[in-house]
């Protein structure tokens, strides 16, 4: 570490009058607990106050103006890594986060049905191995260690993106198989209002509004969304089969997001936001149940502050955030009422240093404090976590190295040290060759540590090594026609993995570090854009061949040594073709989805999925307008992604939206 | 001269009668909808010659267990795992209010006492659990409703009972179909929705029976059907481990023609003992005095159907099924 690192980091925490004489270095070198433990709660009091200390603090530094605030930072950008990102305009053209994953992804979604939750399965990883940020804050449940996609609207994000690979260096636990970004900004329009409204296919109404104001150097955003359905889709299971109508399955939503951003100046920026949003869905029944009358209601409450300073060779970023979410599940038939909620504050604080134009540092701090209470807890556990992170950037040349490390304390045990090392680097002007190395981890959940009966406190963390190496070539032709390519292979073993079984003697199921896995597979991405004279043609697509086998045999579960994990497809594909004509936009999108092995010995057929979108925009001076209609599974394929789970066939939606 | 052959025939047989223990757990006297899950810290529960032995874990809020509880309740209709102790026949054997629930966690063993210990079982009742049945009937989140979605799926529950005598458990056993949809004609499907005998005589001696479980339900962690049944009328013989197949090889016994419409001839090589016939529920139709050689018994008067026919001596008893047509 150099002296200007230290000095960093001392001036990052000087706010906390005794704090500064500890080395820094001693996080790095030699952190031990009980050095780490006193420290701890004015960590946590700096952590959650940061935003108001930081304006005082950073004010007083030498700022450029024309600095821009809008800065990805290393921890956001690894090198090595490959990404996708997709605008607004993109996210828009899907209802929900979980319908934009299954059709433009590598990501599986494993859905349970219309309406029902939606978990991810990124590179053959678990659906606790993909972390999720919302504005940089982690947002998966403690209890459960992931995110219910179904329950993200489009309508909320801004942009998004997916880093594939681990990174837990930079994002902590659950960073194994991806890192998905959900991030929100302000438009360029100072004041504005958007309206849209949906109908579909089954009951679905939508509604979302947006409004943008400013006033001096404040900028606020207010979104409202309401959606329901009733989802009484028909389905055929198999031929000669009766045809059934989807019993239970409605679902009303709605969410408020309020943002106020406030720009005191060009170069500083701290944004407020507040996340509302209730889902009330009832569950259906499988296909070989009678019926169900069970149901859930989903609530969130998200509040978060982030602030921002960029100057000549420095960036700060200090983001808090205080999470509640509840599930309540209720089955009168079966007599149970069962509520679970978690609590849960954030705050980190990072400082970016540009030491000169091929060396860049970071370093960061972060504190969470997390609170759940269910029945089955004995008593409500807390957990505190606290880790120091660090990242170094190194340019030679055409090439770029970069390096990440991290150090974690959880409830003052320590994680050992997951480092990764990313690099990218032009071979020619149209060949880059990048790949990382990294080691990853996630944690157990609340609910693996502390389930009574069978919770298990001694269980060890997932974790292990994964490699990945690419190359991309992108040709940019005359009049925007472009075309590149990607492709990928990756390995991954992760030791440790977490299975909750039953065992000998013992009349309930508890978590156990069972299985050894390993992921190992090829991405290639393909994508032209090109025009003739007034039409834009975009053709793009993807096809992800993974192979996850449990490498050592294991009782019960019962899994055989090689066998590919359960809902793990080994080949996914999906295109895009894109036609934009004047104000007129027709997509087709298709994927496909390989054969997957079900925890019942049985095996889910391969699926192509075909929707195809048409879209007209209607521009005037004031306002502008779109007209959407889209046919979703417009082969009407009869497909299962979760066994006995039925899906909807060829359905229809409309969707107008205006803008004052 | 008849009379007097009847009445020593009667009292022949009440002192062989006397040599059946039959548990009907009604001695608990535990008030209507109530159970005995272990929570009291006892191990297990005996009555009249049987042990059932229950492992408790007190959880907090929740507990588990495994083995055997003693049940009075009533509930036929609510599904779930929150009903777990009911039968679906809503109440013990022959309309009495106690029975037992067994929740299967690789075997439910019942261990045999006193007299008992070490001879041969006559027989038990069984039915299913509320739980199971309605699992099995209407499928819930986790397993499916037997016959799959067009009601073909051959699908089906068994309970497999092994006698186990000085730590060796036997090969032979007895199986028993909670629920059986494997037959093609679909109207053949049933779940066990009645108190079923179950004869175990052919278990020979035994000083534990031994209970496990299993099905077509069958996922990677195992059973998907919840693993509970429920038992009622347990009855052993307190005469010595003489094993019912010993017994007939020893005496040169036999029976025939089975099927028969008139007449059963029993033959054997000894001098005293009687013979008792029983329908499937163990209800006495009748009981005659045996001697050495062939013995007739007339059947003409009985409904069609499958009997037992129960040999008894003072060294043991053998039981066999014929069928009356």
């Amino acid at each position: 570490m150099t002296e200007d690192t230290f000095g960093l980091c001392c001036a990052l925490l000087h706010l906390t009058e005794s704090f500064c004489p500890i080395p820094i270095r001693f996080f790095l070198l030699n952190a031990g607990q009980c050095i780490l433990k006193q420290v701890r709660f004015k960590i946590t009091l700096l952590l959650f106050c940061f935003p108001l200390f930081a304006i005082g603090q950073i004010a007083d530094a030498t700022l450029l103006p024309q600095v821009e605030v809008k800065v990805k930072g290393l921890r956001s950008d690894f090198a090595g890594t490959r990404s996708e990102q997709w605008s607004k305009d993109e996210l828009s053209a899907h209802t929900t986060l979980a319908n934009l994953l299954q059709e433009e992804s590598g990501i599986f979604i494993k859905s349970y049905g219309l309406g029902g939750s939606a978990t991810v399965a990124t590179r053959g990883g678990s659906a606790g191995h993909t972390a999720v940020l919302w504005n940089g804050l982690p947002i998966q449940s403690p209890m459960l260690g992931l995110l219910d996609f179904s329950l993200m609207p489009t309508a909320f994000i801004d942009n998004a993106e997916i880093q594939y690979g681990g990174n837990s260096a930079a994002w902590g636990s659950g960073a194994i198989g991806g890192v998905i970004s959900l991030n929100n900004q302000v438009e360029k329009d100072k004041t504005f209002m958007t309206f849209q409204t949906s109908v579909g296919s089954f009951g679905q109404l939508g509604l979302n509004l947006k409004s943008q104001y400013q006033i001096g150097k404040w900028k606020g955003s207010t979104r409202l969304f309401h959606k329901q359905a009733e989802n009484d889709f028909t389905y055929q299971f198999r031929k000669n089969l009766p045809i059934v109508t989807q019993t239970n399955a409605a679902l009303e939503q709605k969410g408020l997001l309020q943002e106020f951003y406030w720009t005191p100046k060009a170069n500083q920026e701290l944004i407020i936001r507040f996340w509302g949003q209730q889902t009330d869905r009832e569950l259906p029944p499988t296909a070989v149940q009678t019926r169900s009358l069970a149901s859930q209601k989903d609530e969130s409450l998200r509040g978060s502050v982030h602030w921002k300073s960029v100057s000549e060779k420095m960036v700060w970023q200090m983001r808090s955030g205080i999470f509640r979410e509840s599930i309540h599940y209720n089955d009168p038939e079966r007599l149970t009422d069962a509520l679970s909620f978690f609590w849960s504050a954030l705050g980190e604080v990072e400082g970016e240093y540009y030491i000169n134009k091929n060396q860049q540092l970071l370093i960061g701090l972060s504190h969470s404090w997390t609170y759940a209470d269910i029945e089955n807890y004995s008593t409500p556990p807390q957990q505190n976590r606290s880790a120091l992170f660090a990242s170094f950037k190194q340019n030679i040349k055409n090439w770029t190295f970069q390096l990440n490390s991290r150090l974690e304390l959880v409830d003052n045990q320590l994680i050992p040290t997951a480092p990764s090392l990313g690099f990218q680097g032009k071979l020619t002007n149209w060949l880059i060759i990048q790949g990382k190395v990294s080691n990853n981890y996630r944690l157990p959940t609340f609910n693996d540590l502390y389930w009574n009966p069978g919770g298990n406190i001694d269980l060890l963390p997932e974790s292990g090594w994964s490699e990945e190496l690419g190359i991309s070539t992108q040709f940019k032709g005359k009049k925007k026609n472009n075309f590149s390519y990607s492709i990928t292979g990756f390995n991954r073993n992760i030791r440790n993995w977490i299975y909750w079984s039953p065992s000998a003697g013992q009349m309930f199921w508890s978590p156990k570090n069972l299985a050894e896995v390993w992921s190992r597979g090829i991405e290639q991405r393909a994508n032209w854009d090109t025009n003739f004279k007034k039409l834009n043609l975009q053709i793009s697509g993807g096809y992800d061949y993974v192979l996850s086998t449990n490498q050592k045999k294991i009782t019960t579960p019962n899994i055989e040594a090689g066998e590919q994990l359960w809902y793990v497809p080994t080949h996914q594909a999906f295109g895009k073709i894109a036609l934009n004509f004047k104000n007129t936009k027709i997509i087709y999108r298709q994927h496909f989805t390989g054969s997957v092995r079900t925890p019942n010995f049985n095996i889910l057929k391969s699926y192509h999925i075909g929707n195809l979108t048409t879209s007209y925009a209607f521009k005037q001076k004031q306002w502008s307008s779109q007209l959407s209609f889209t046919i979703k599974n417009i082969w009407d394929t009869n497909y299962h992604v979760i066994e006995y789970r039925p899906m909807p066939g060829r359905n229809y939606e409309l969707i107008f939206s205006i803008k004052i | 001269m008849k009379q007097f052959f009847t009445i020593l025939t009667l009292i022949f047989s009440a002192y062989f009668l006397q040599a059946q223990t039959t548990s009907t757990f009604e001695d608990f006297n535990l008030p209507v909808d109530s159970f005995l899950n272990g929570s009291d810290g006892s191990g297990g529960y005996t009555n009249g010659n049987v042990f059932l032995p229950n492992e408790f874990t007190d959880a907090g809020s929740y507990s588990f267990w495994s083995g055997w509880s003693i049940s009075t309740t009533t509930d036929v209709t609510t599904p779930g795992f929150s009903n777990e102790f009911s039968a679906i026949t809503g109440g013990g054997f022959d309309g009495s209010t106690h029975y037992v629930t067994s929740y299967i966690s690789g075997n439910s063993i019942i261990n045999l006492e006193g007299p008992a210990k070490g001879g041969s079982v006559v027989g038990l009742y069984i039915t299913n659990a509320t739980y199971s049945f309605l699992s099995m009937q209407d499928g819930d989140s986790f397993a499916k409703k037997f016959g799959g979605i067009d009601g073909n799926d051959p699908d089906f529950l068994l309970l497999t009972i092994k006698a186990s005598l000085d730590g060796q458990v036997s090969t032979d056993s007895v199986n028993f179909y909670l629920a059986d949809f494997r037959d093609a004609d679909n109207s053949n499907d049933y779940i066990i929705e009645n108190w079923t005998f179950v004869d175990l005589s052919s278990l020979g001696d035994v000083d534990e029976l031994v209970f496990t479980m299993s099905g077509s339900d069958l996922g990677q962690f195992g059973l998907n059907t919840p693993s509970y049944f429920c038992i009622d009328n347990v009855t052993t013989n307190d005469n010595g481990p003489t094993s019912s197949i010993d017994f007939a090889a020893k005496f040169e016994l036999s029976v025939y023609p089975n099927p028969t419409t008139d007449f059963l001839i029993v033959a054997w090589n000894q001098n005293v003992g009687t013979a008792q016939i029983t329908d499937l529920k163990g209800q006495i139709l009748a009981t005659q005095f045996l001697q050495k050689g062939k013995n007739t018994l007339l059947v003409g008067d009985l409904q069609k159907g499958a009997y037992f026919i129960q040999i008894q001596t003072e060294e043991g008893f053998s039981t066999q099924k014929f069928i009356k047509q």
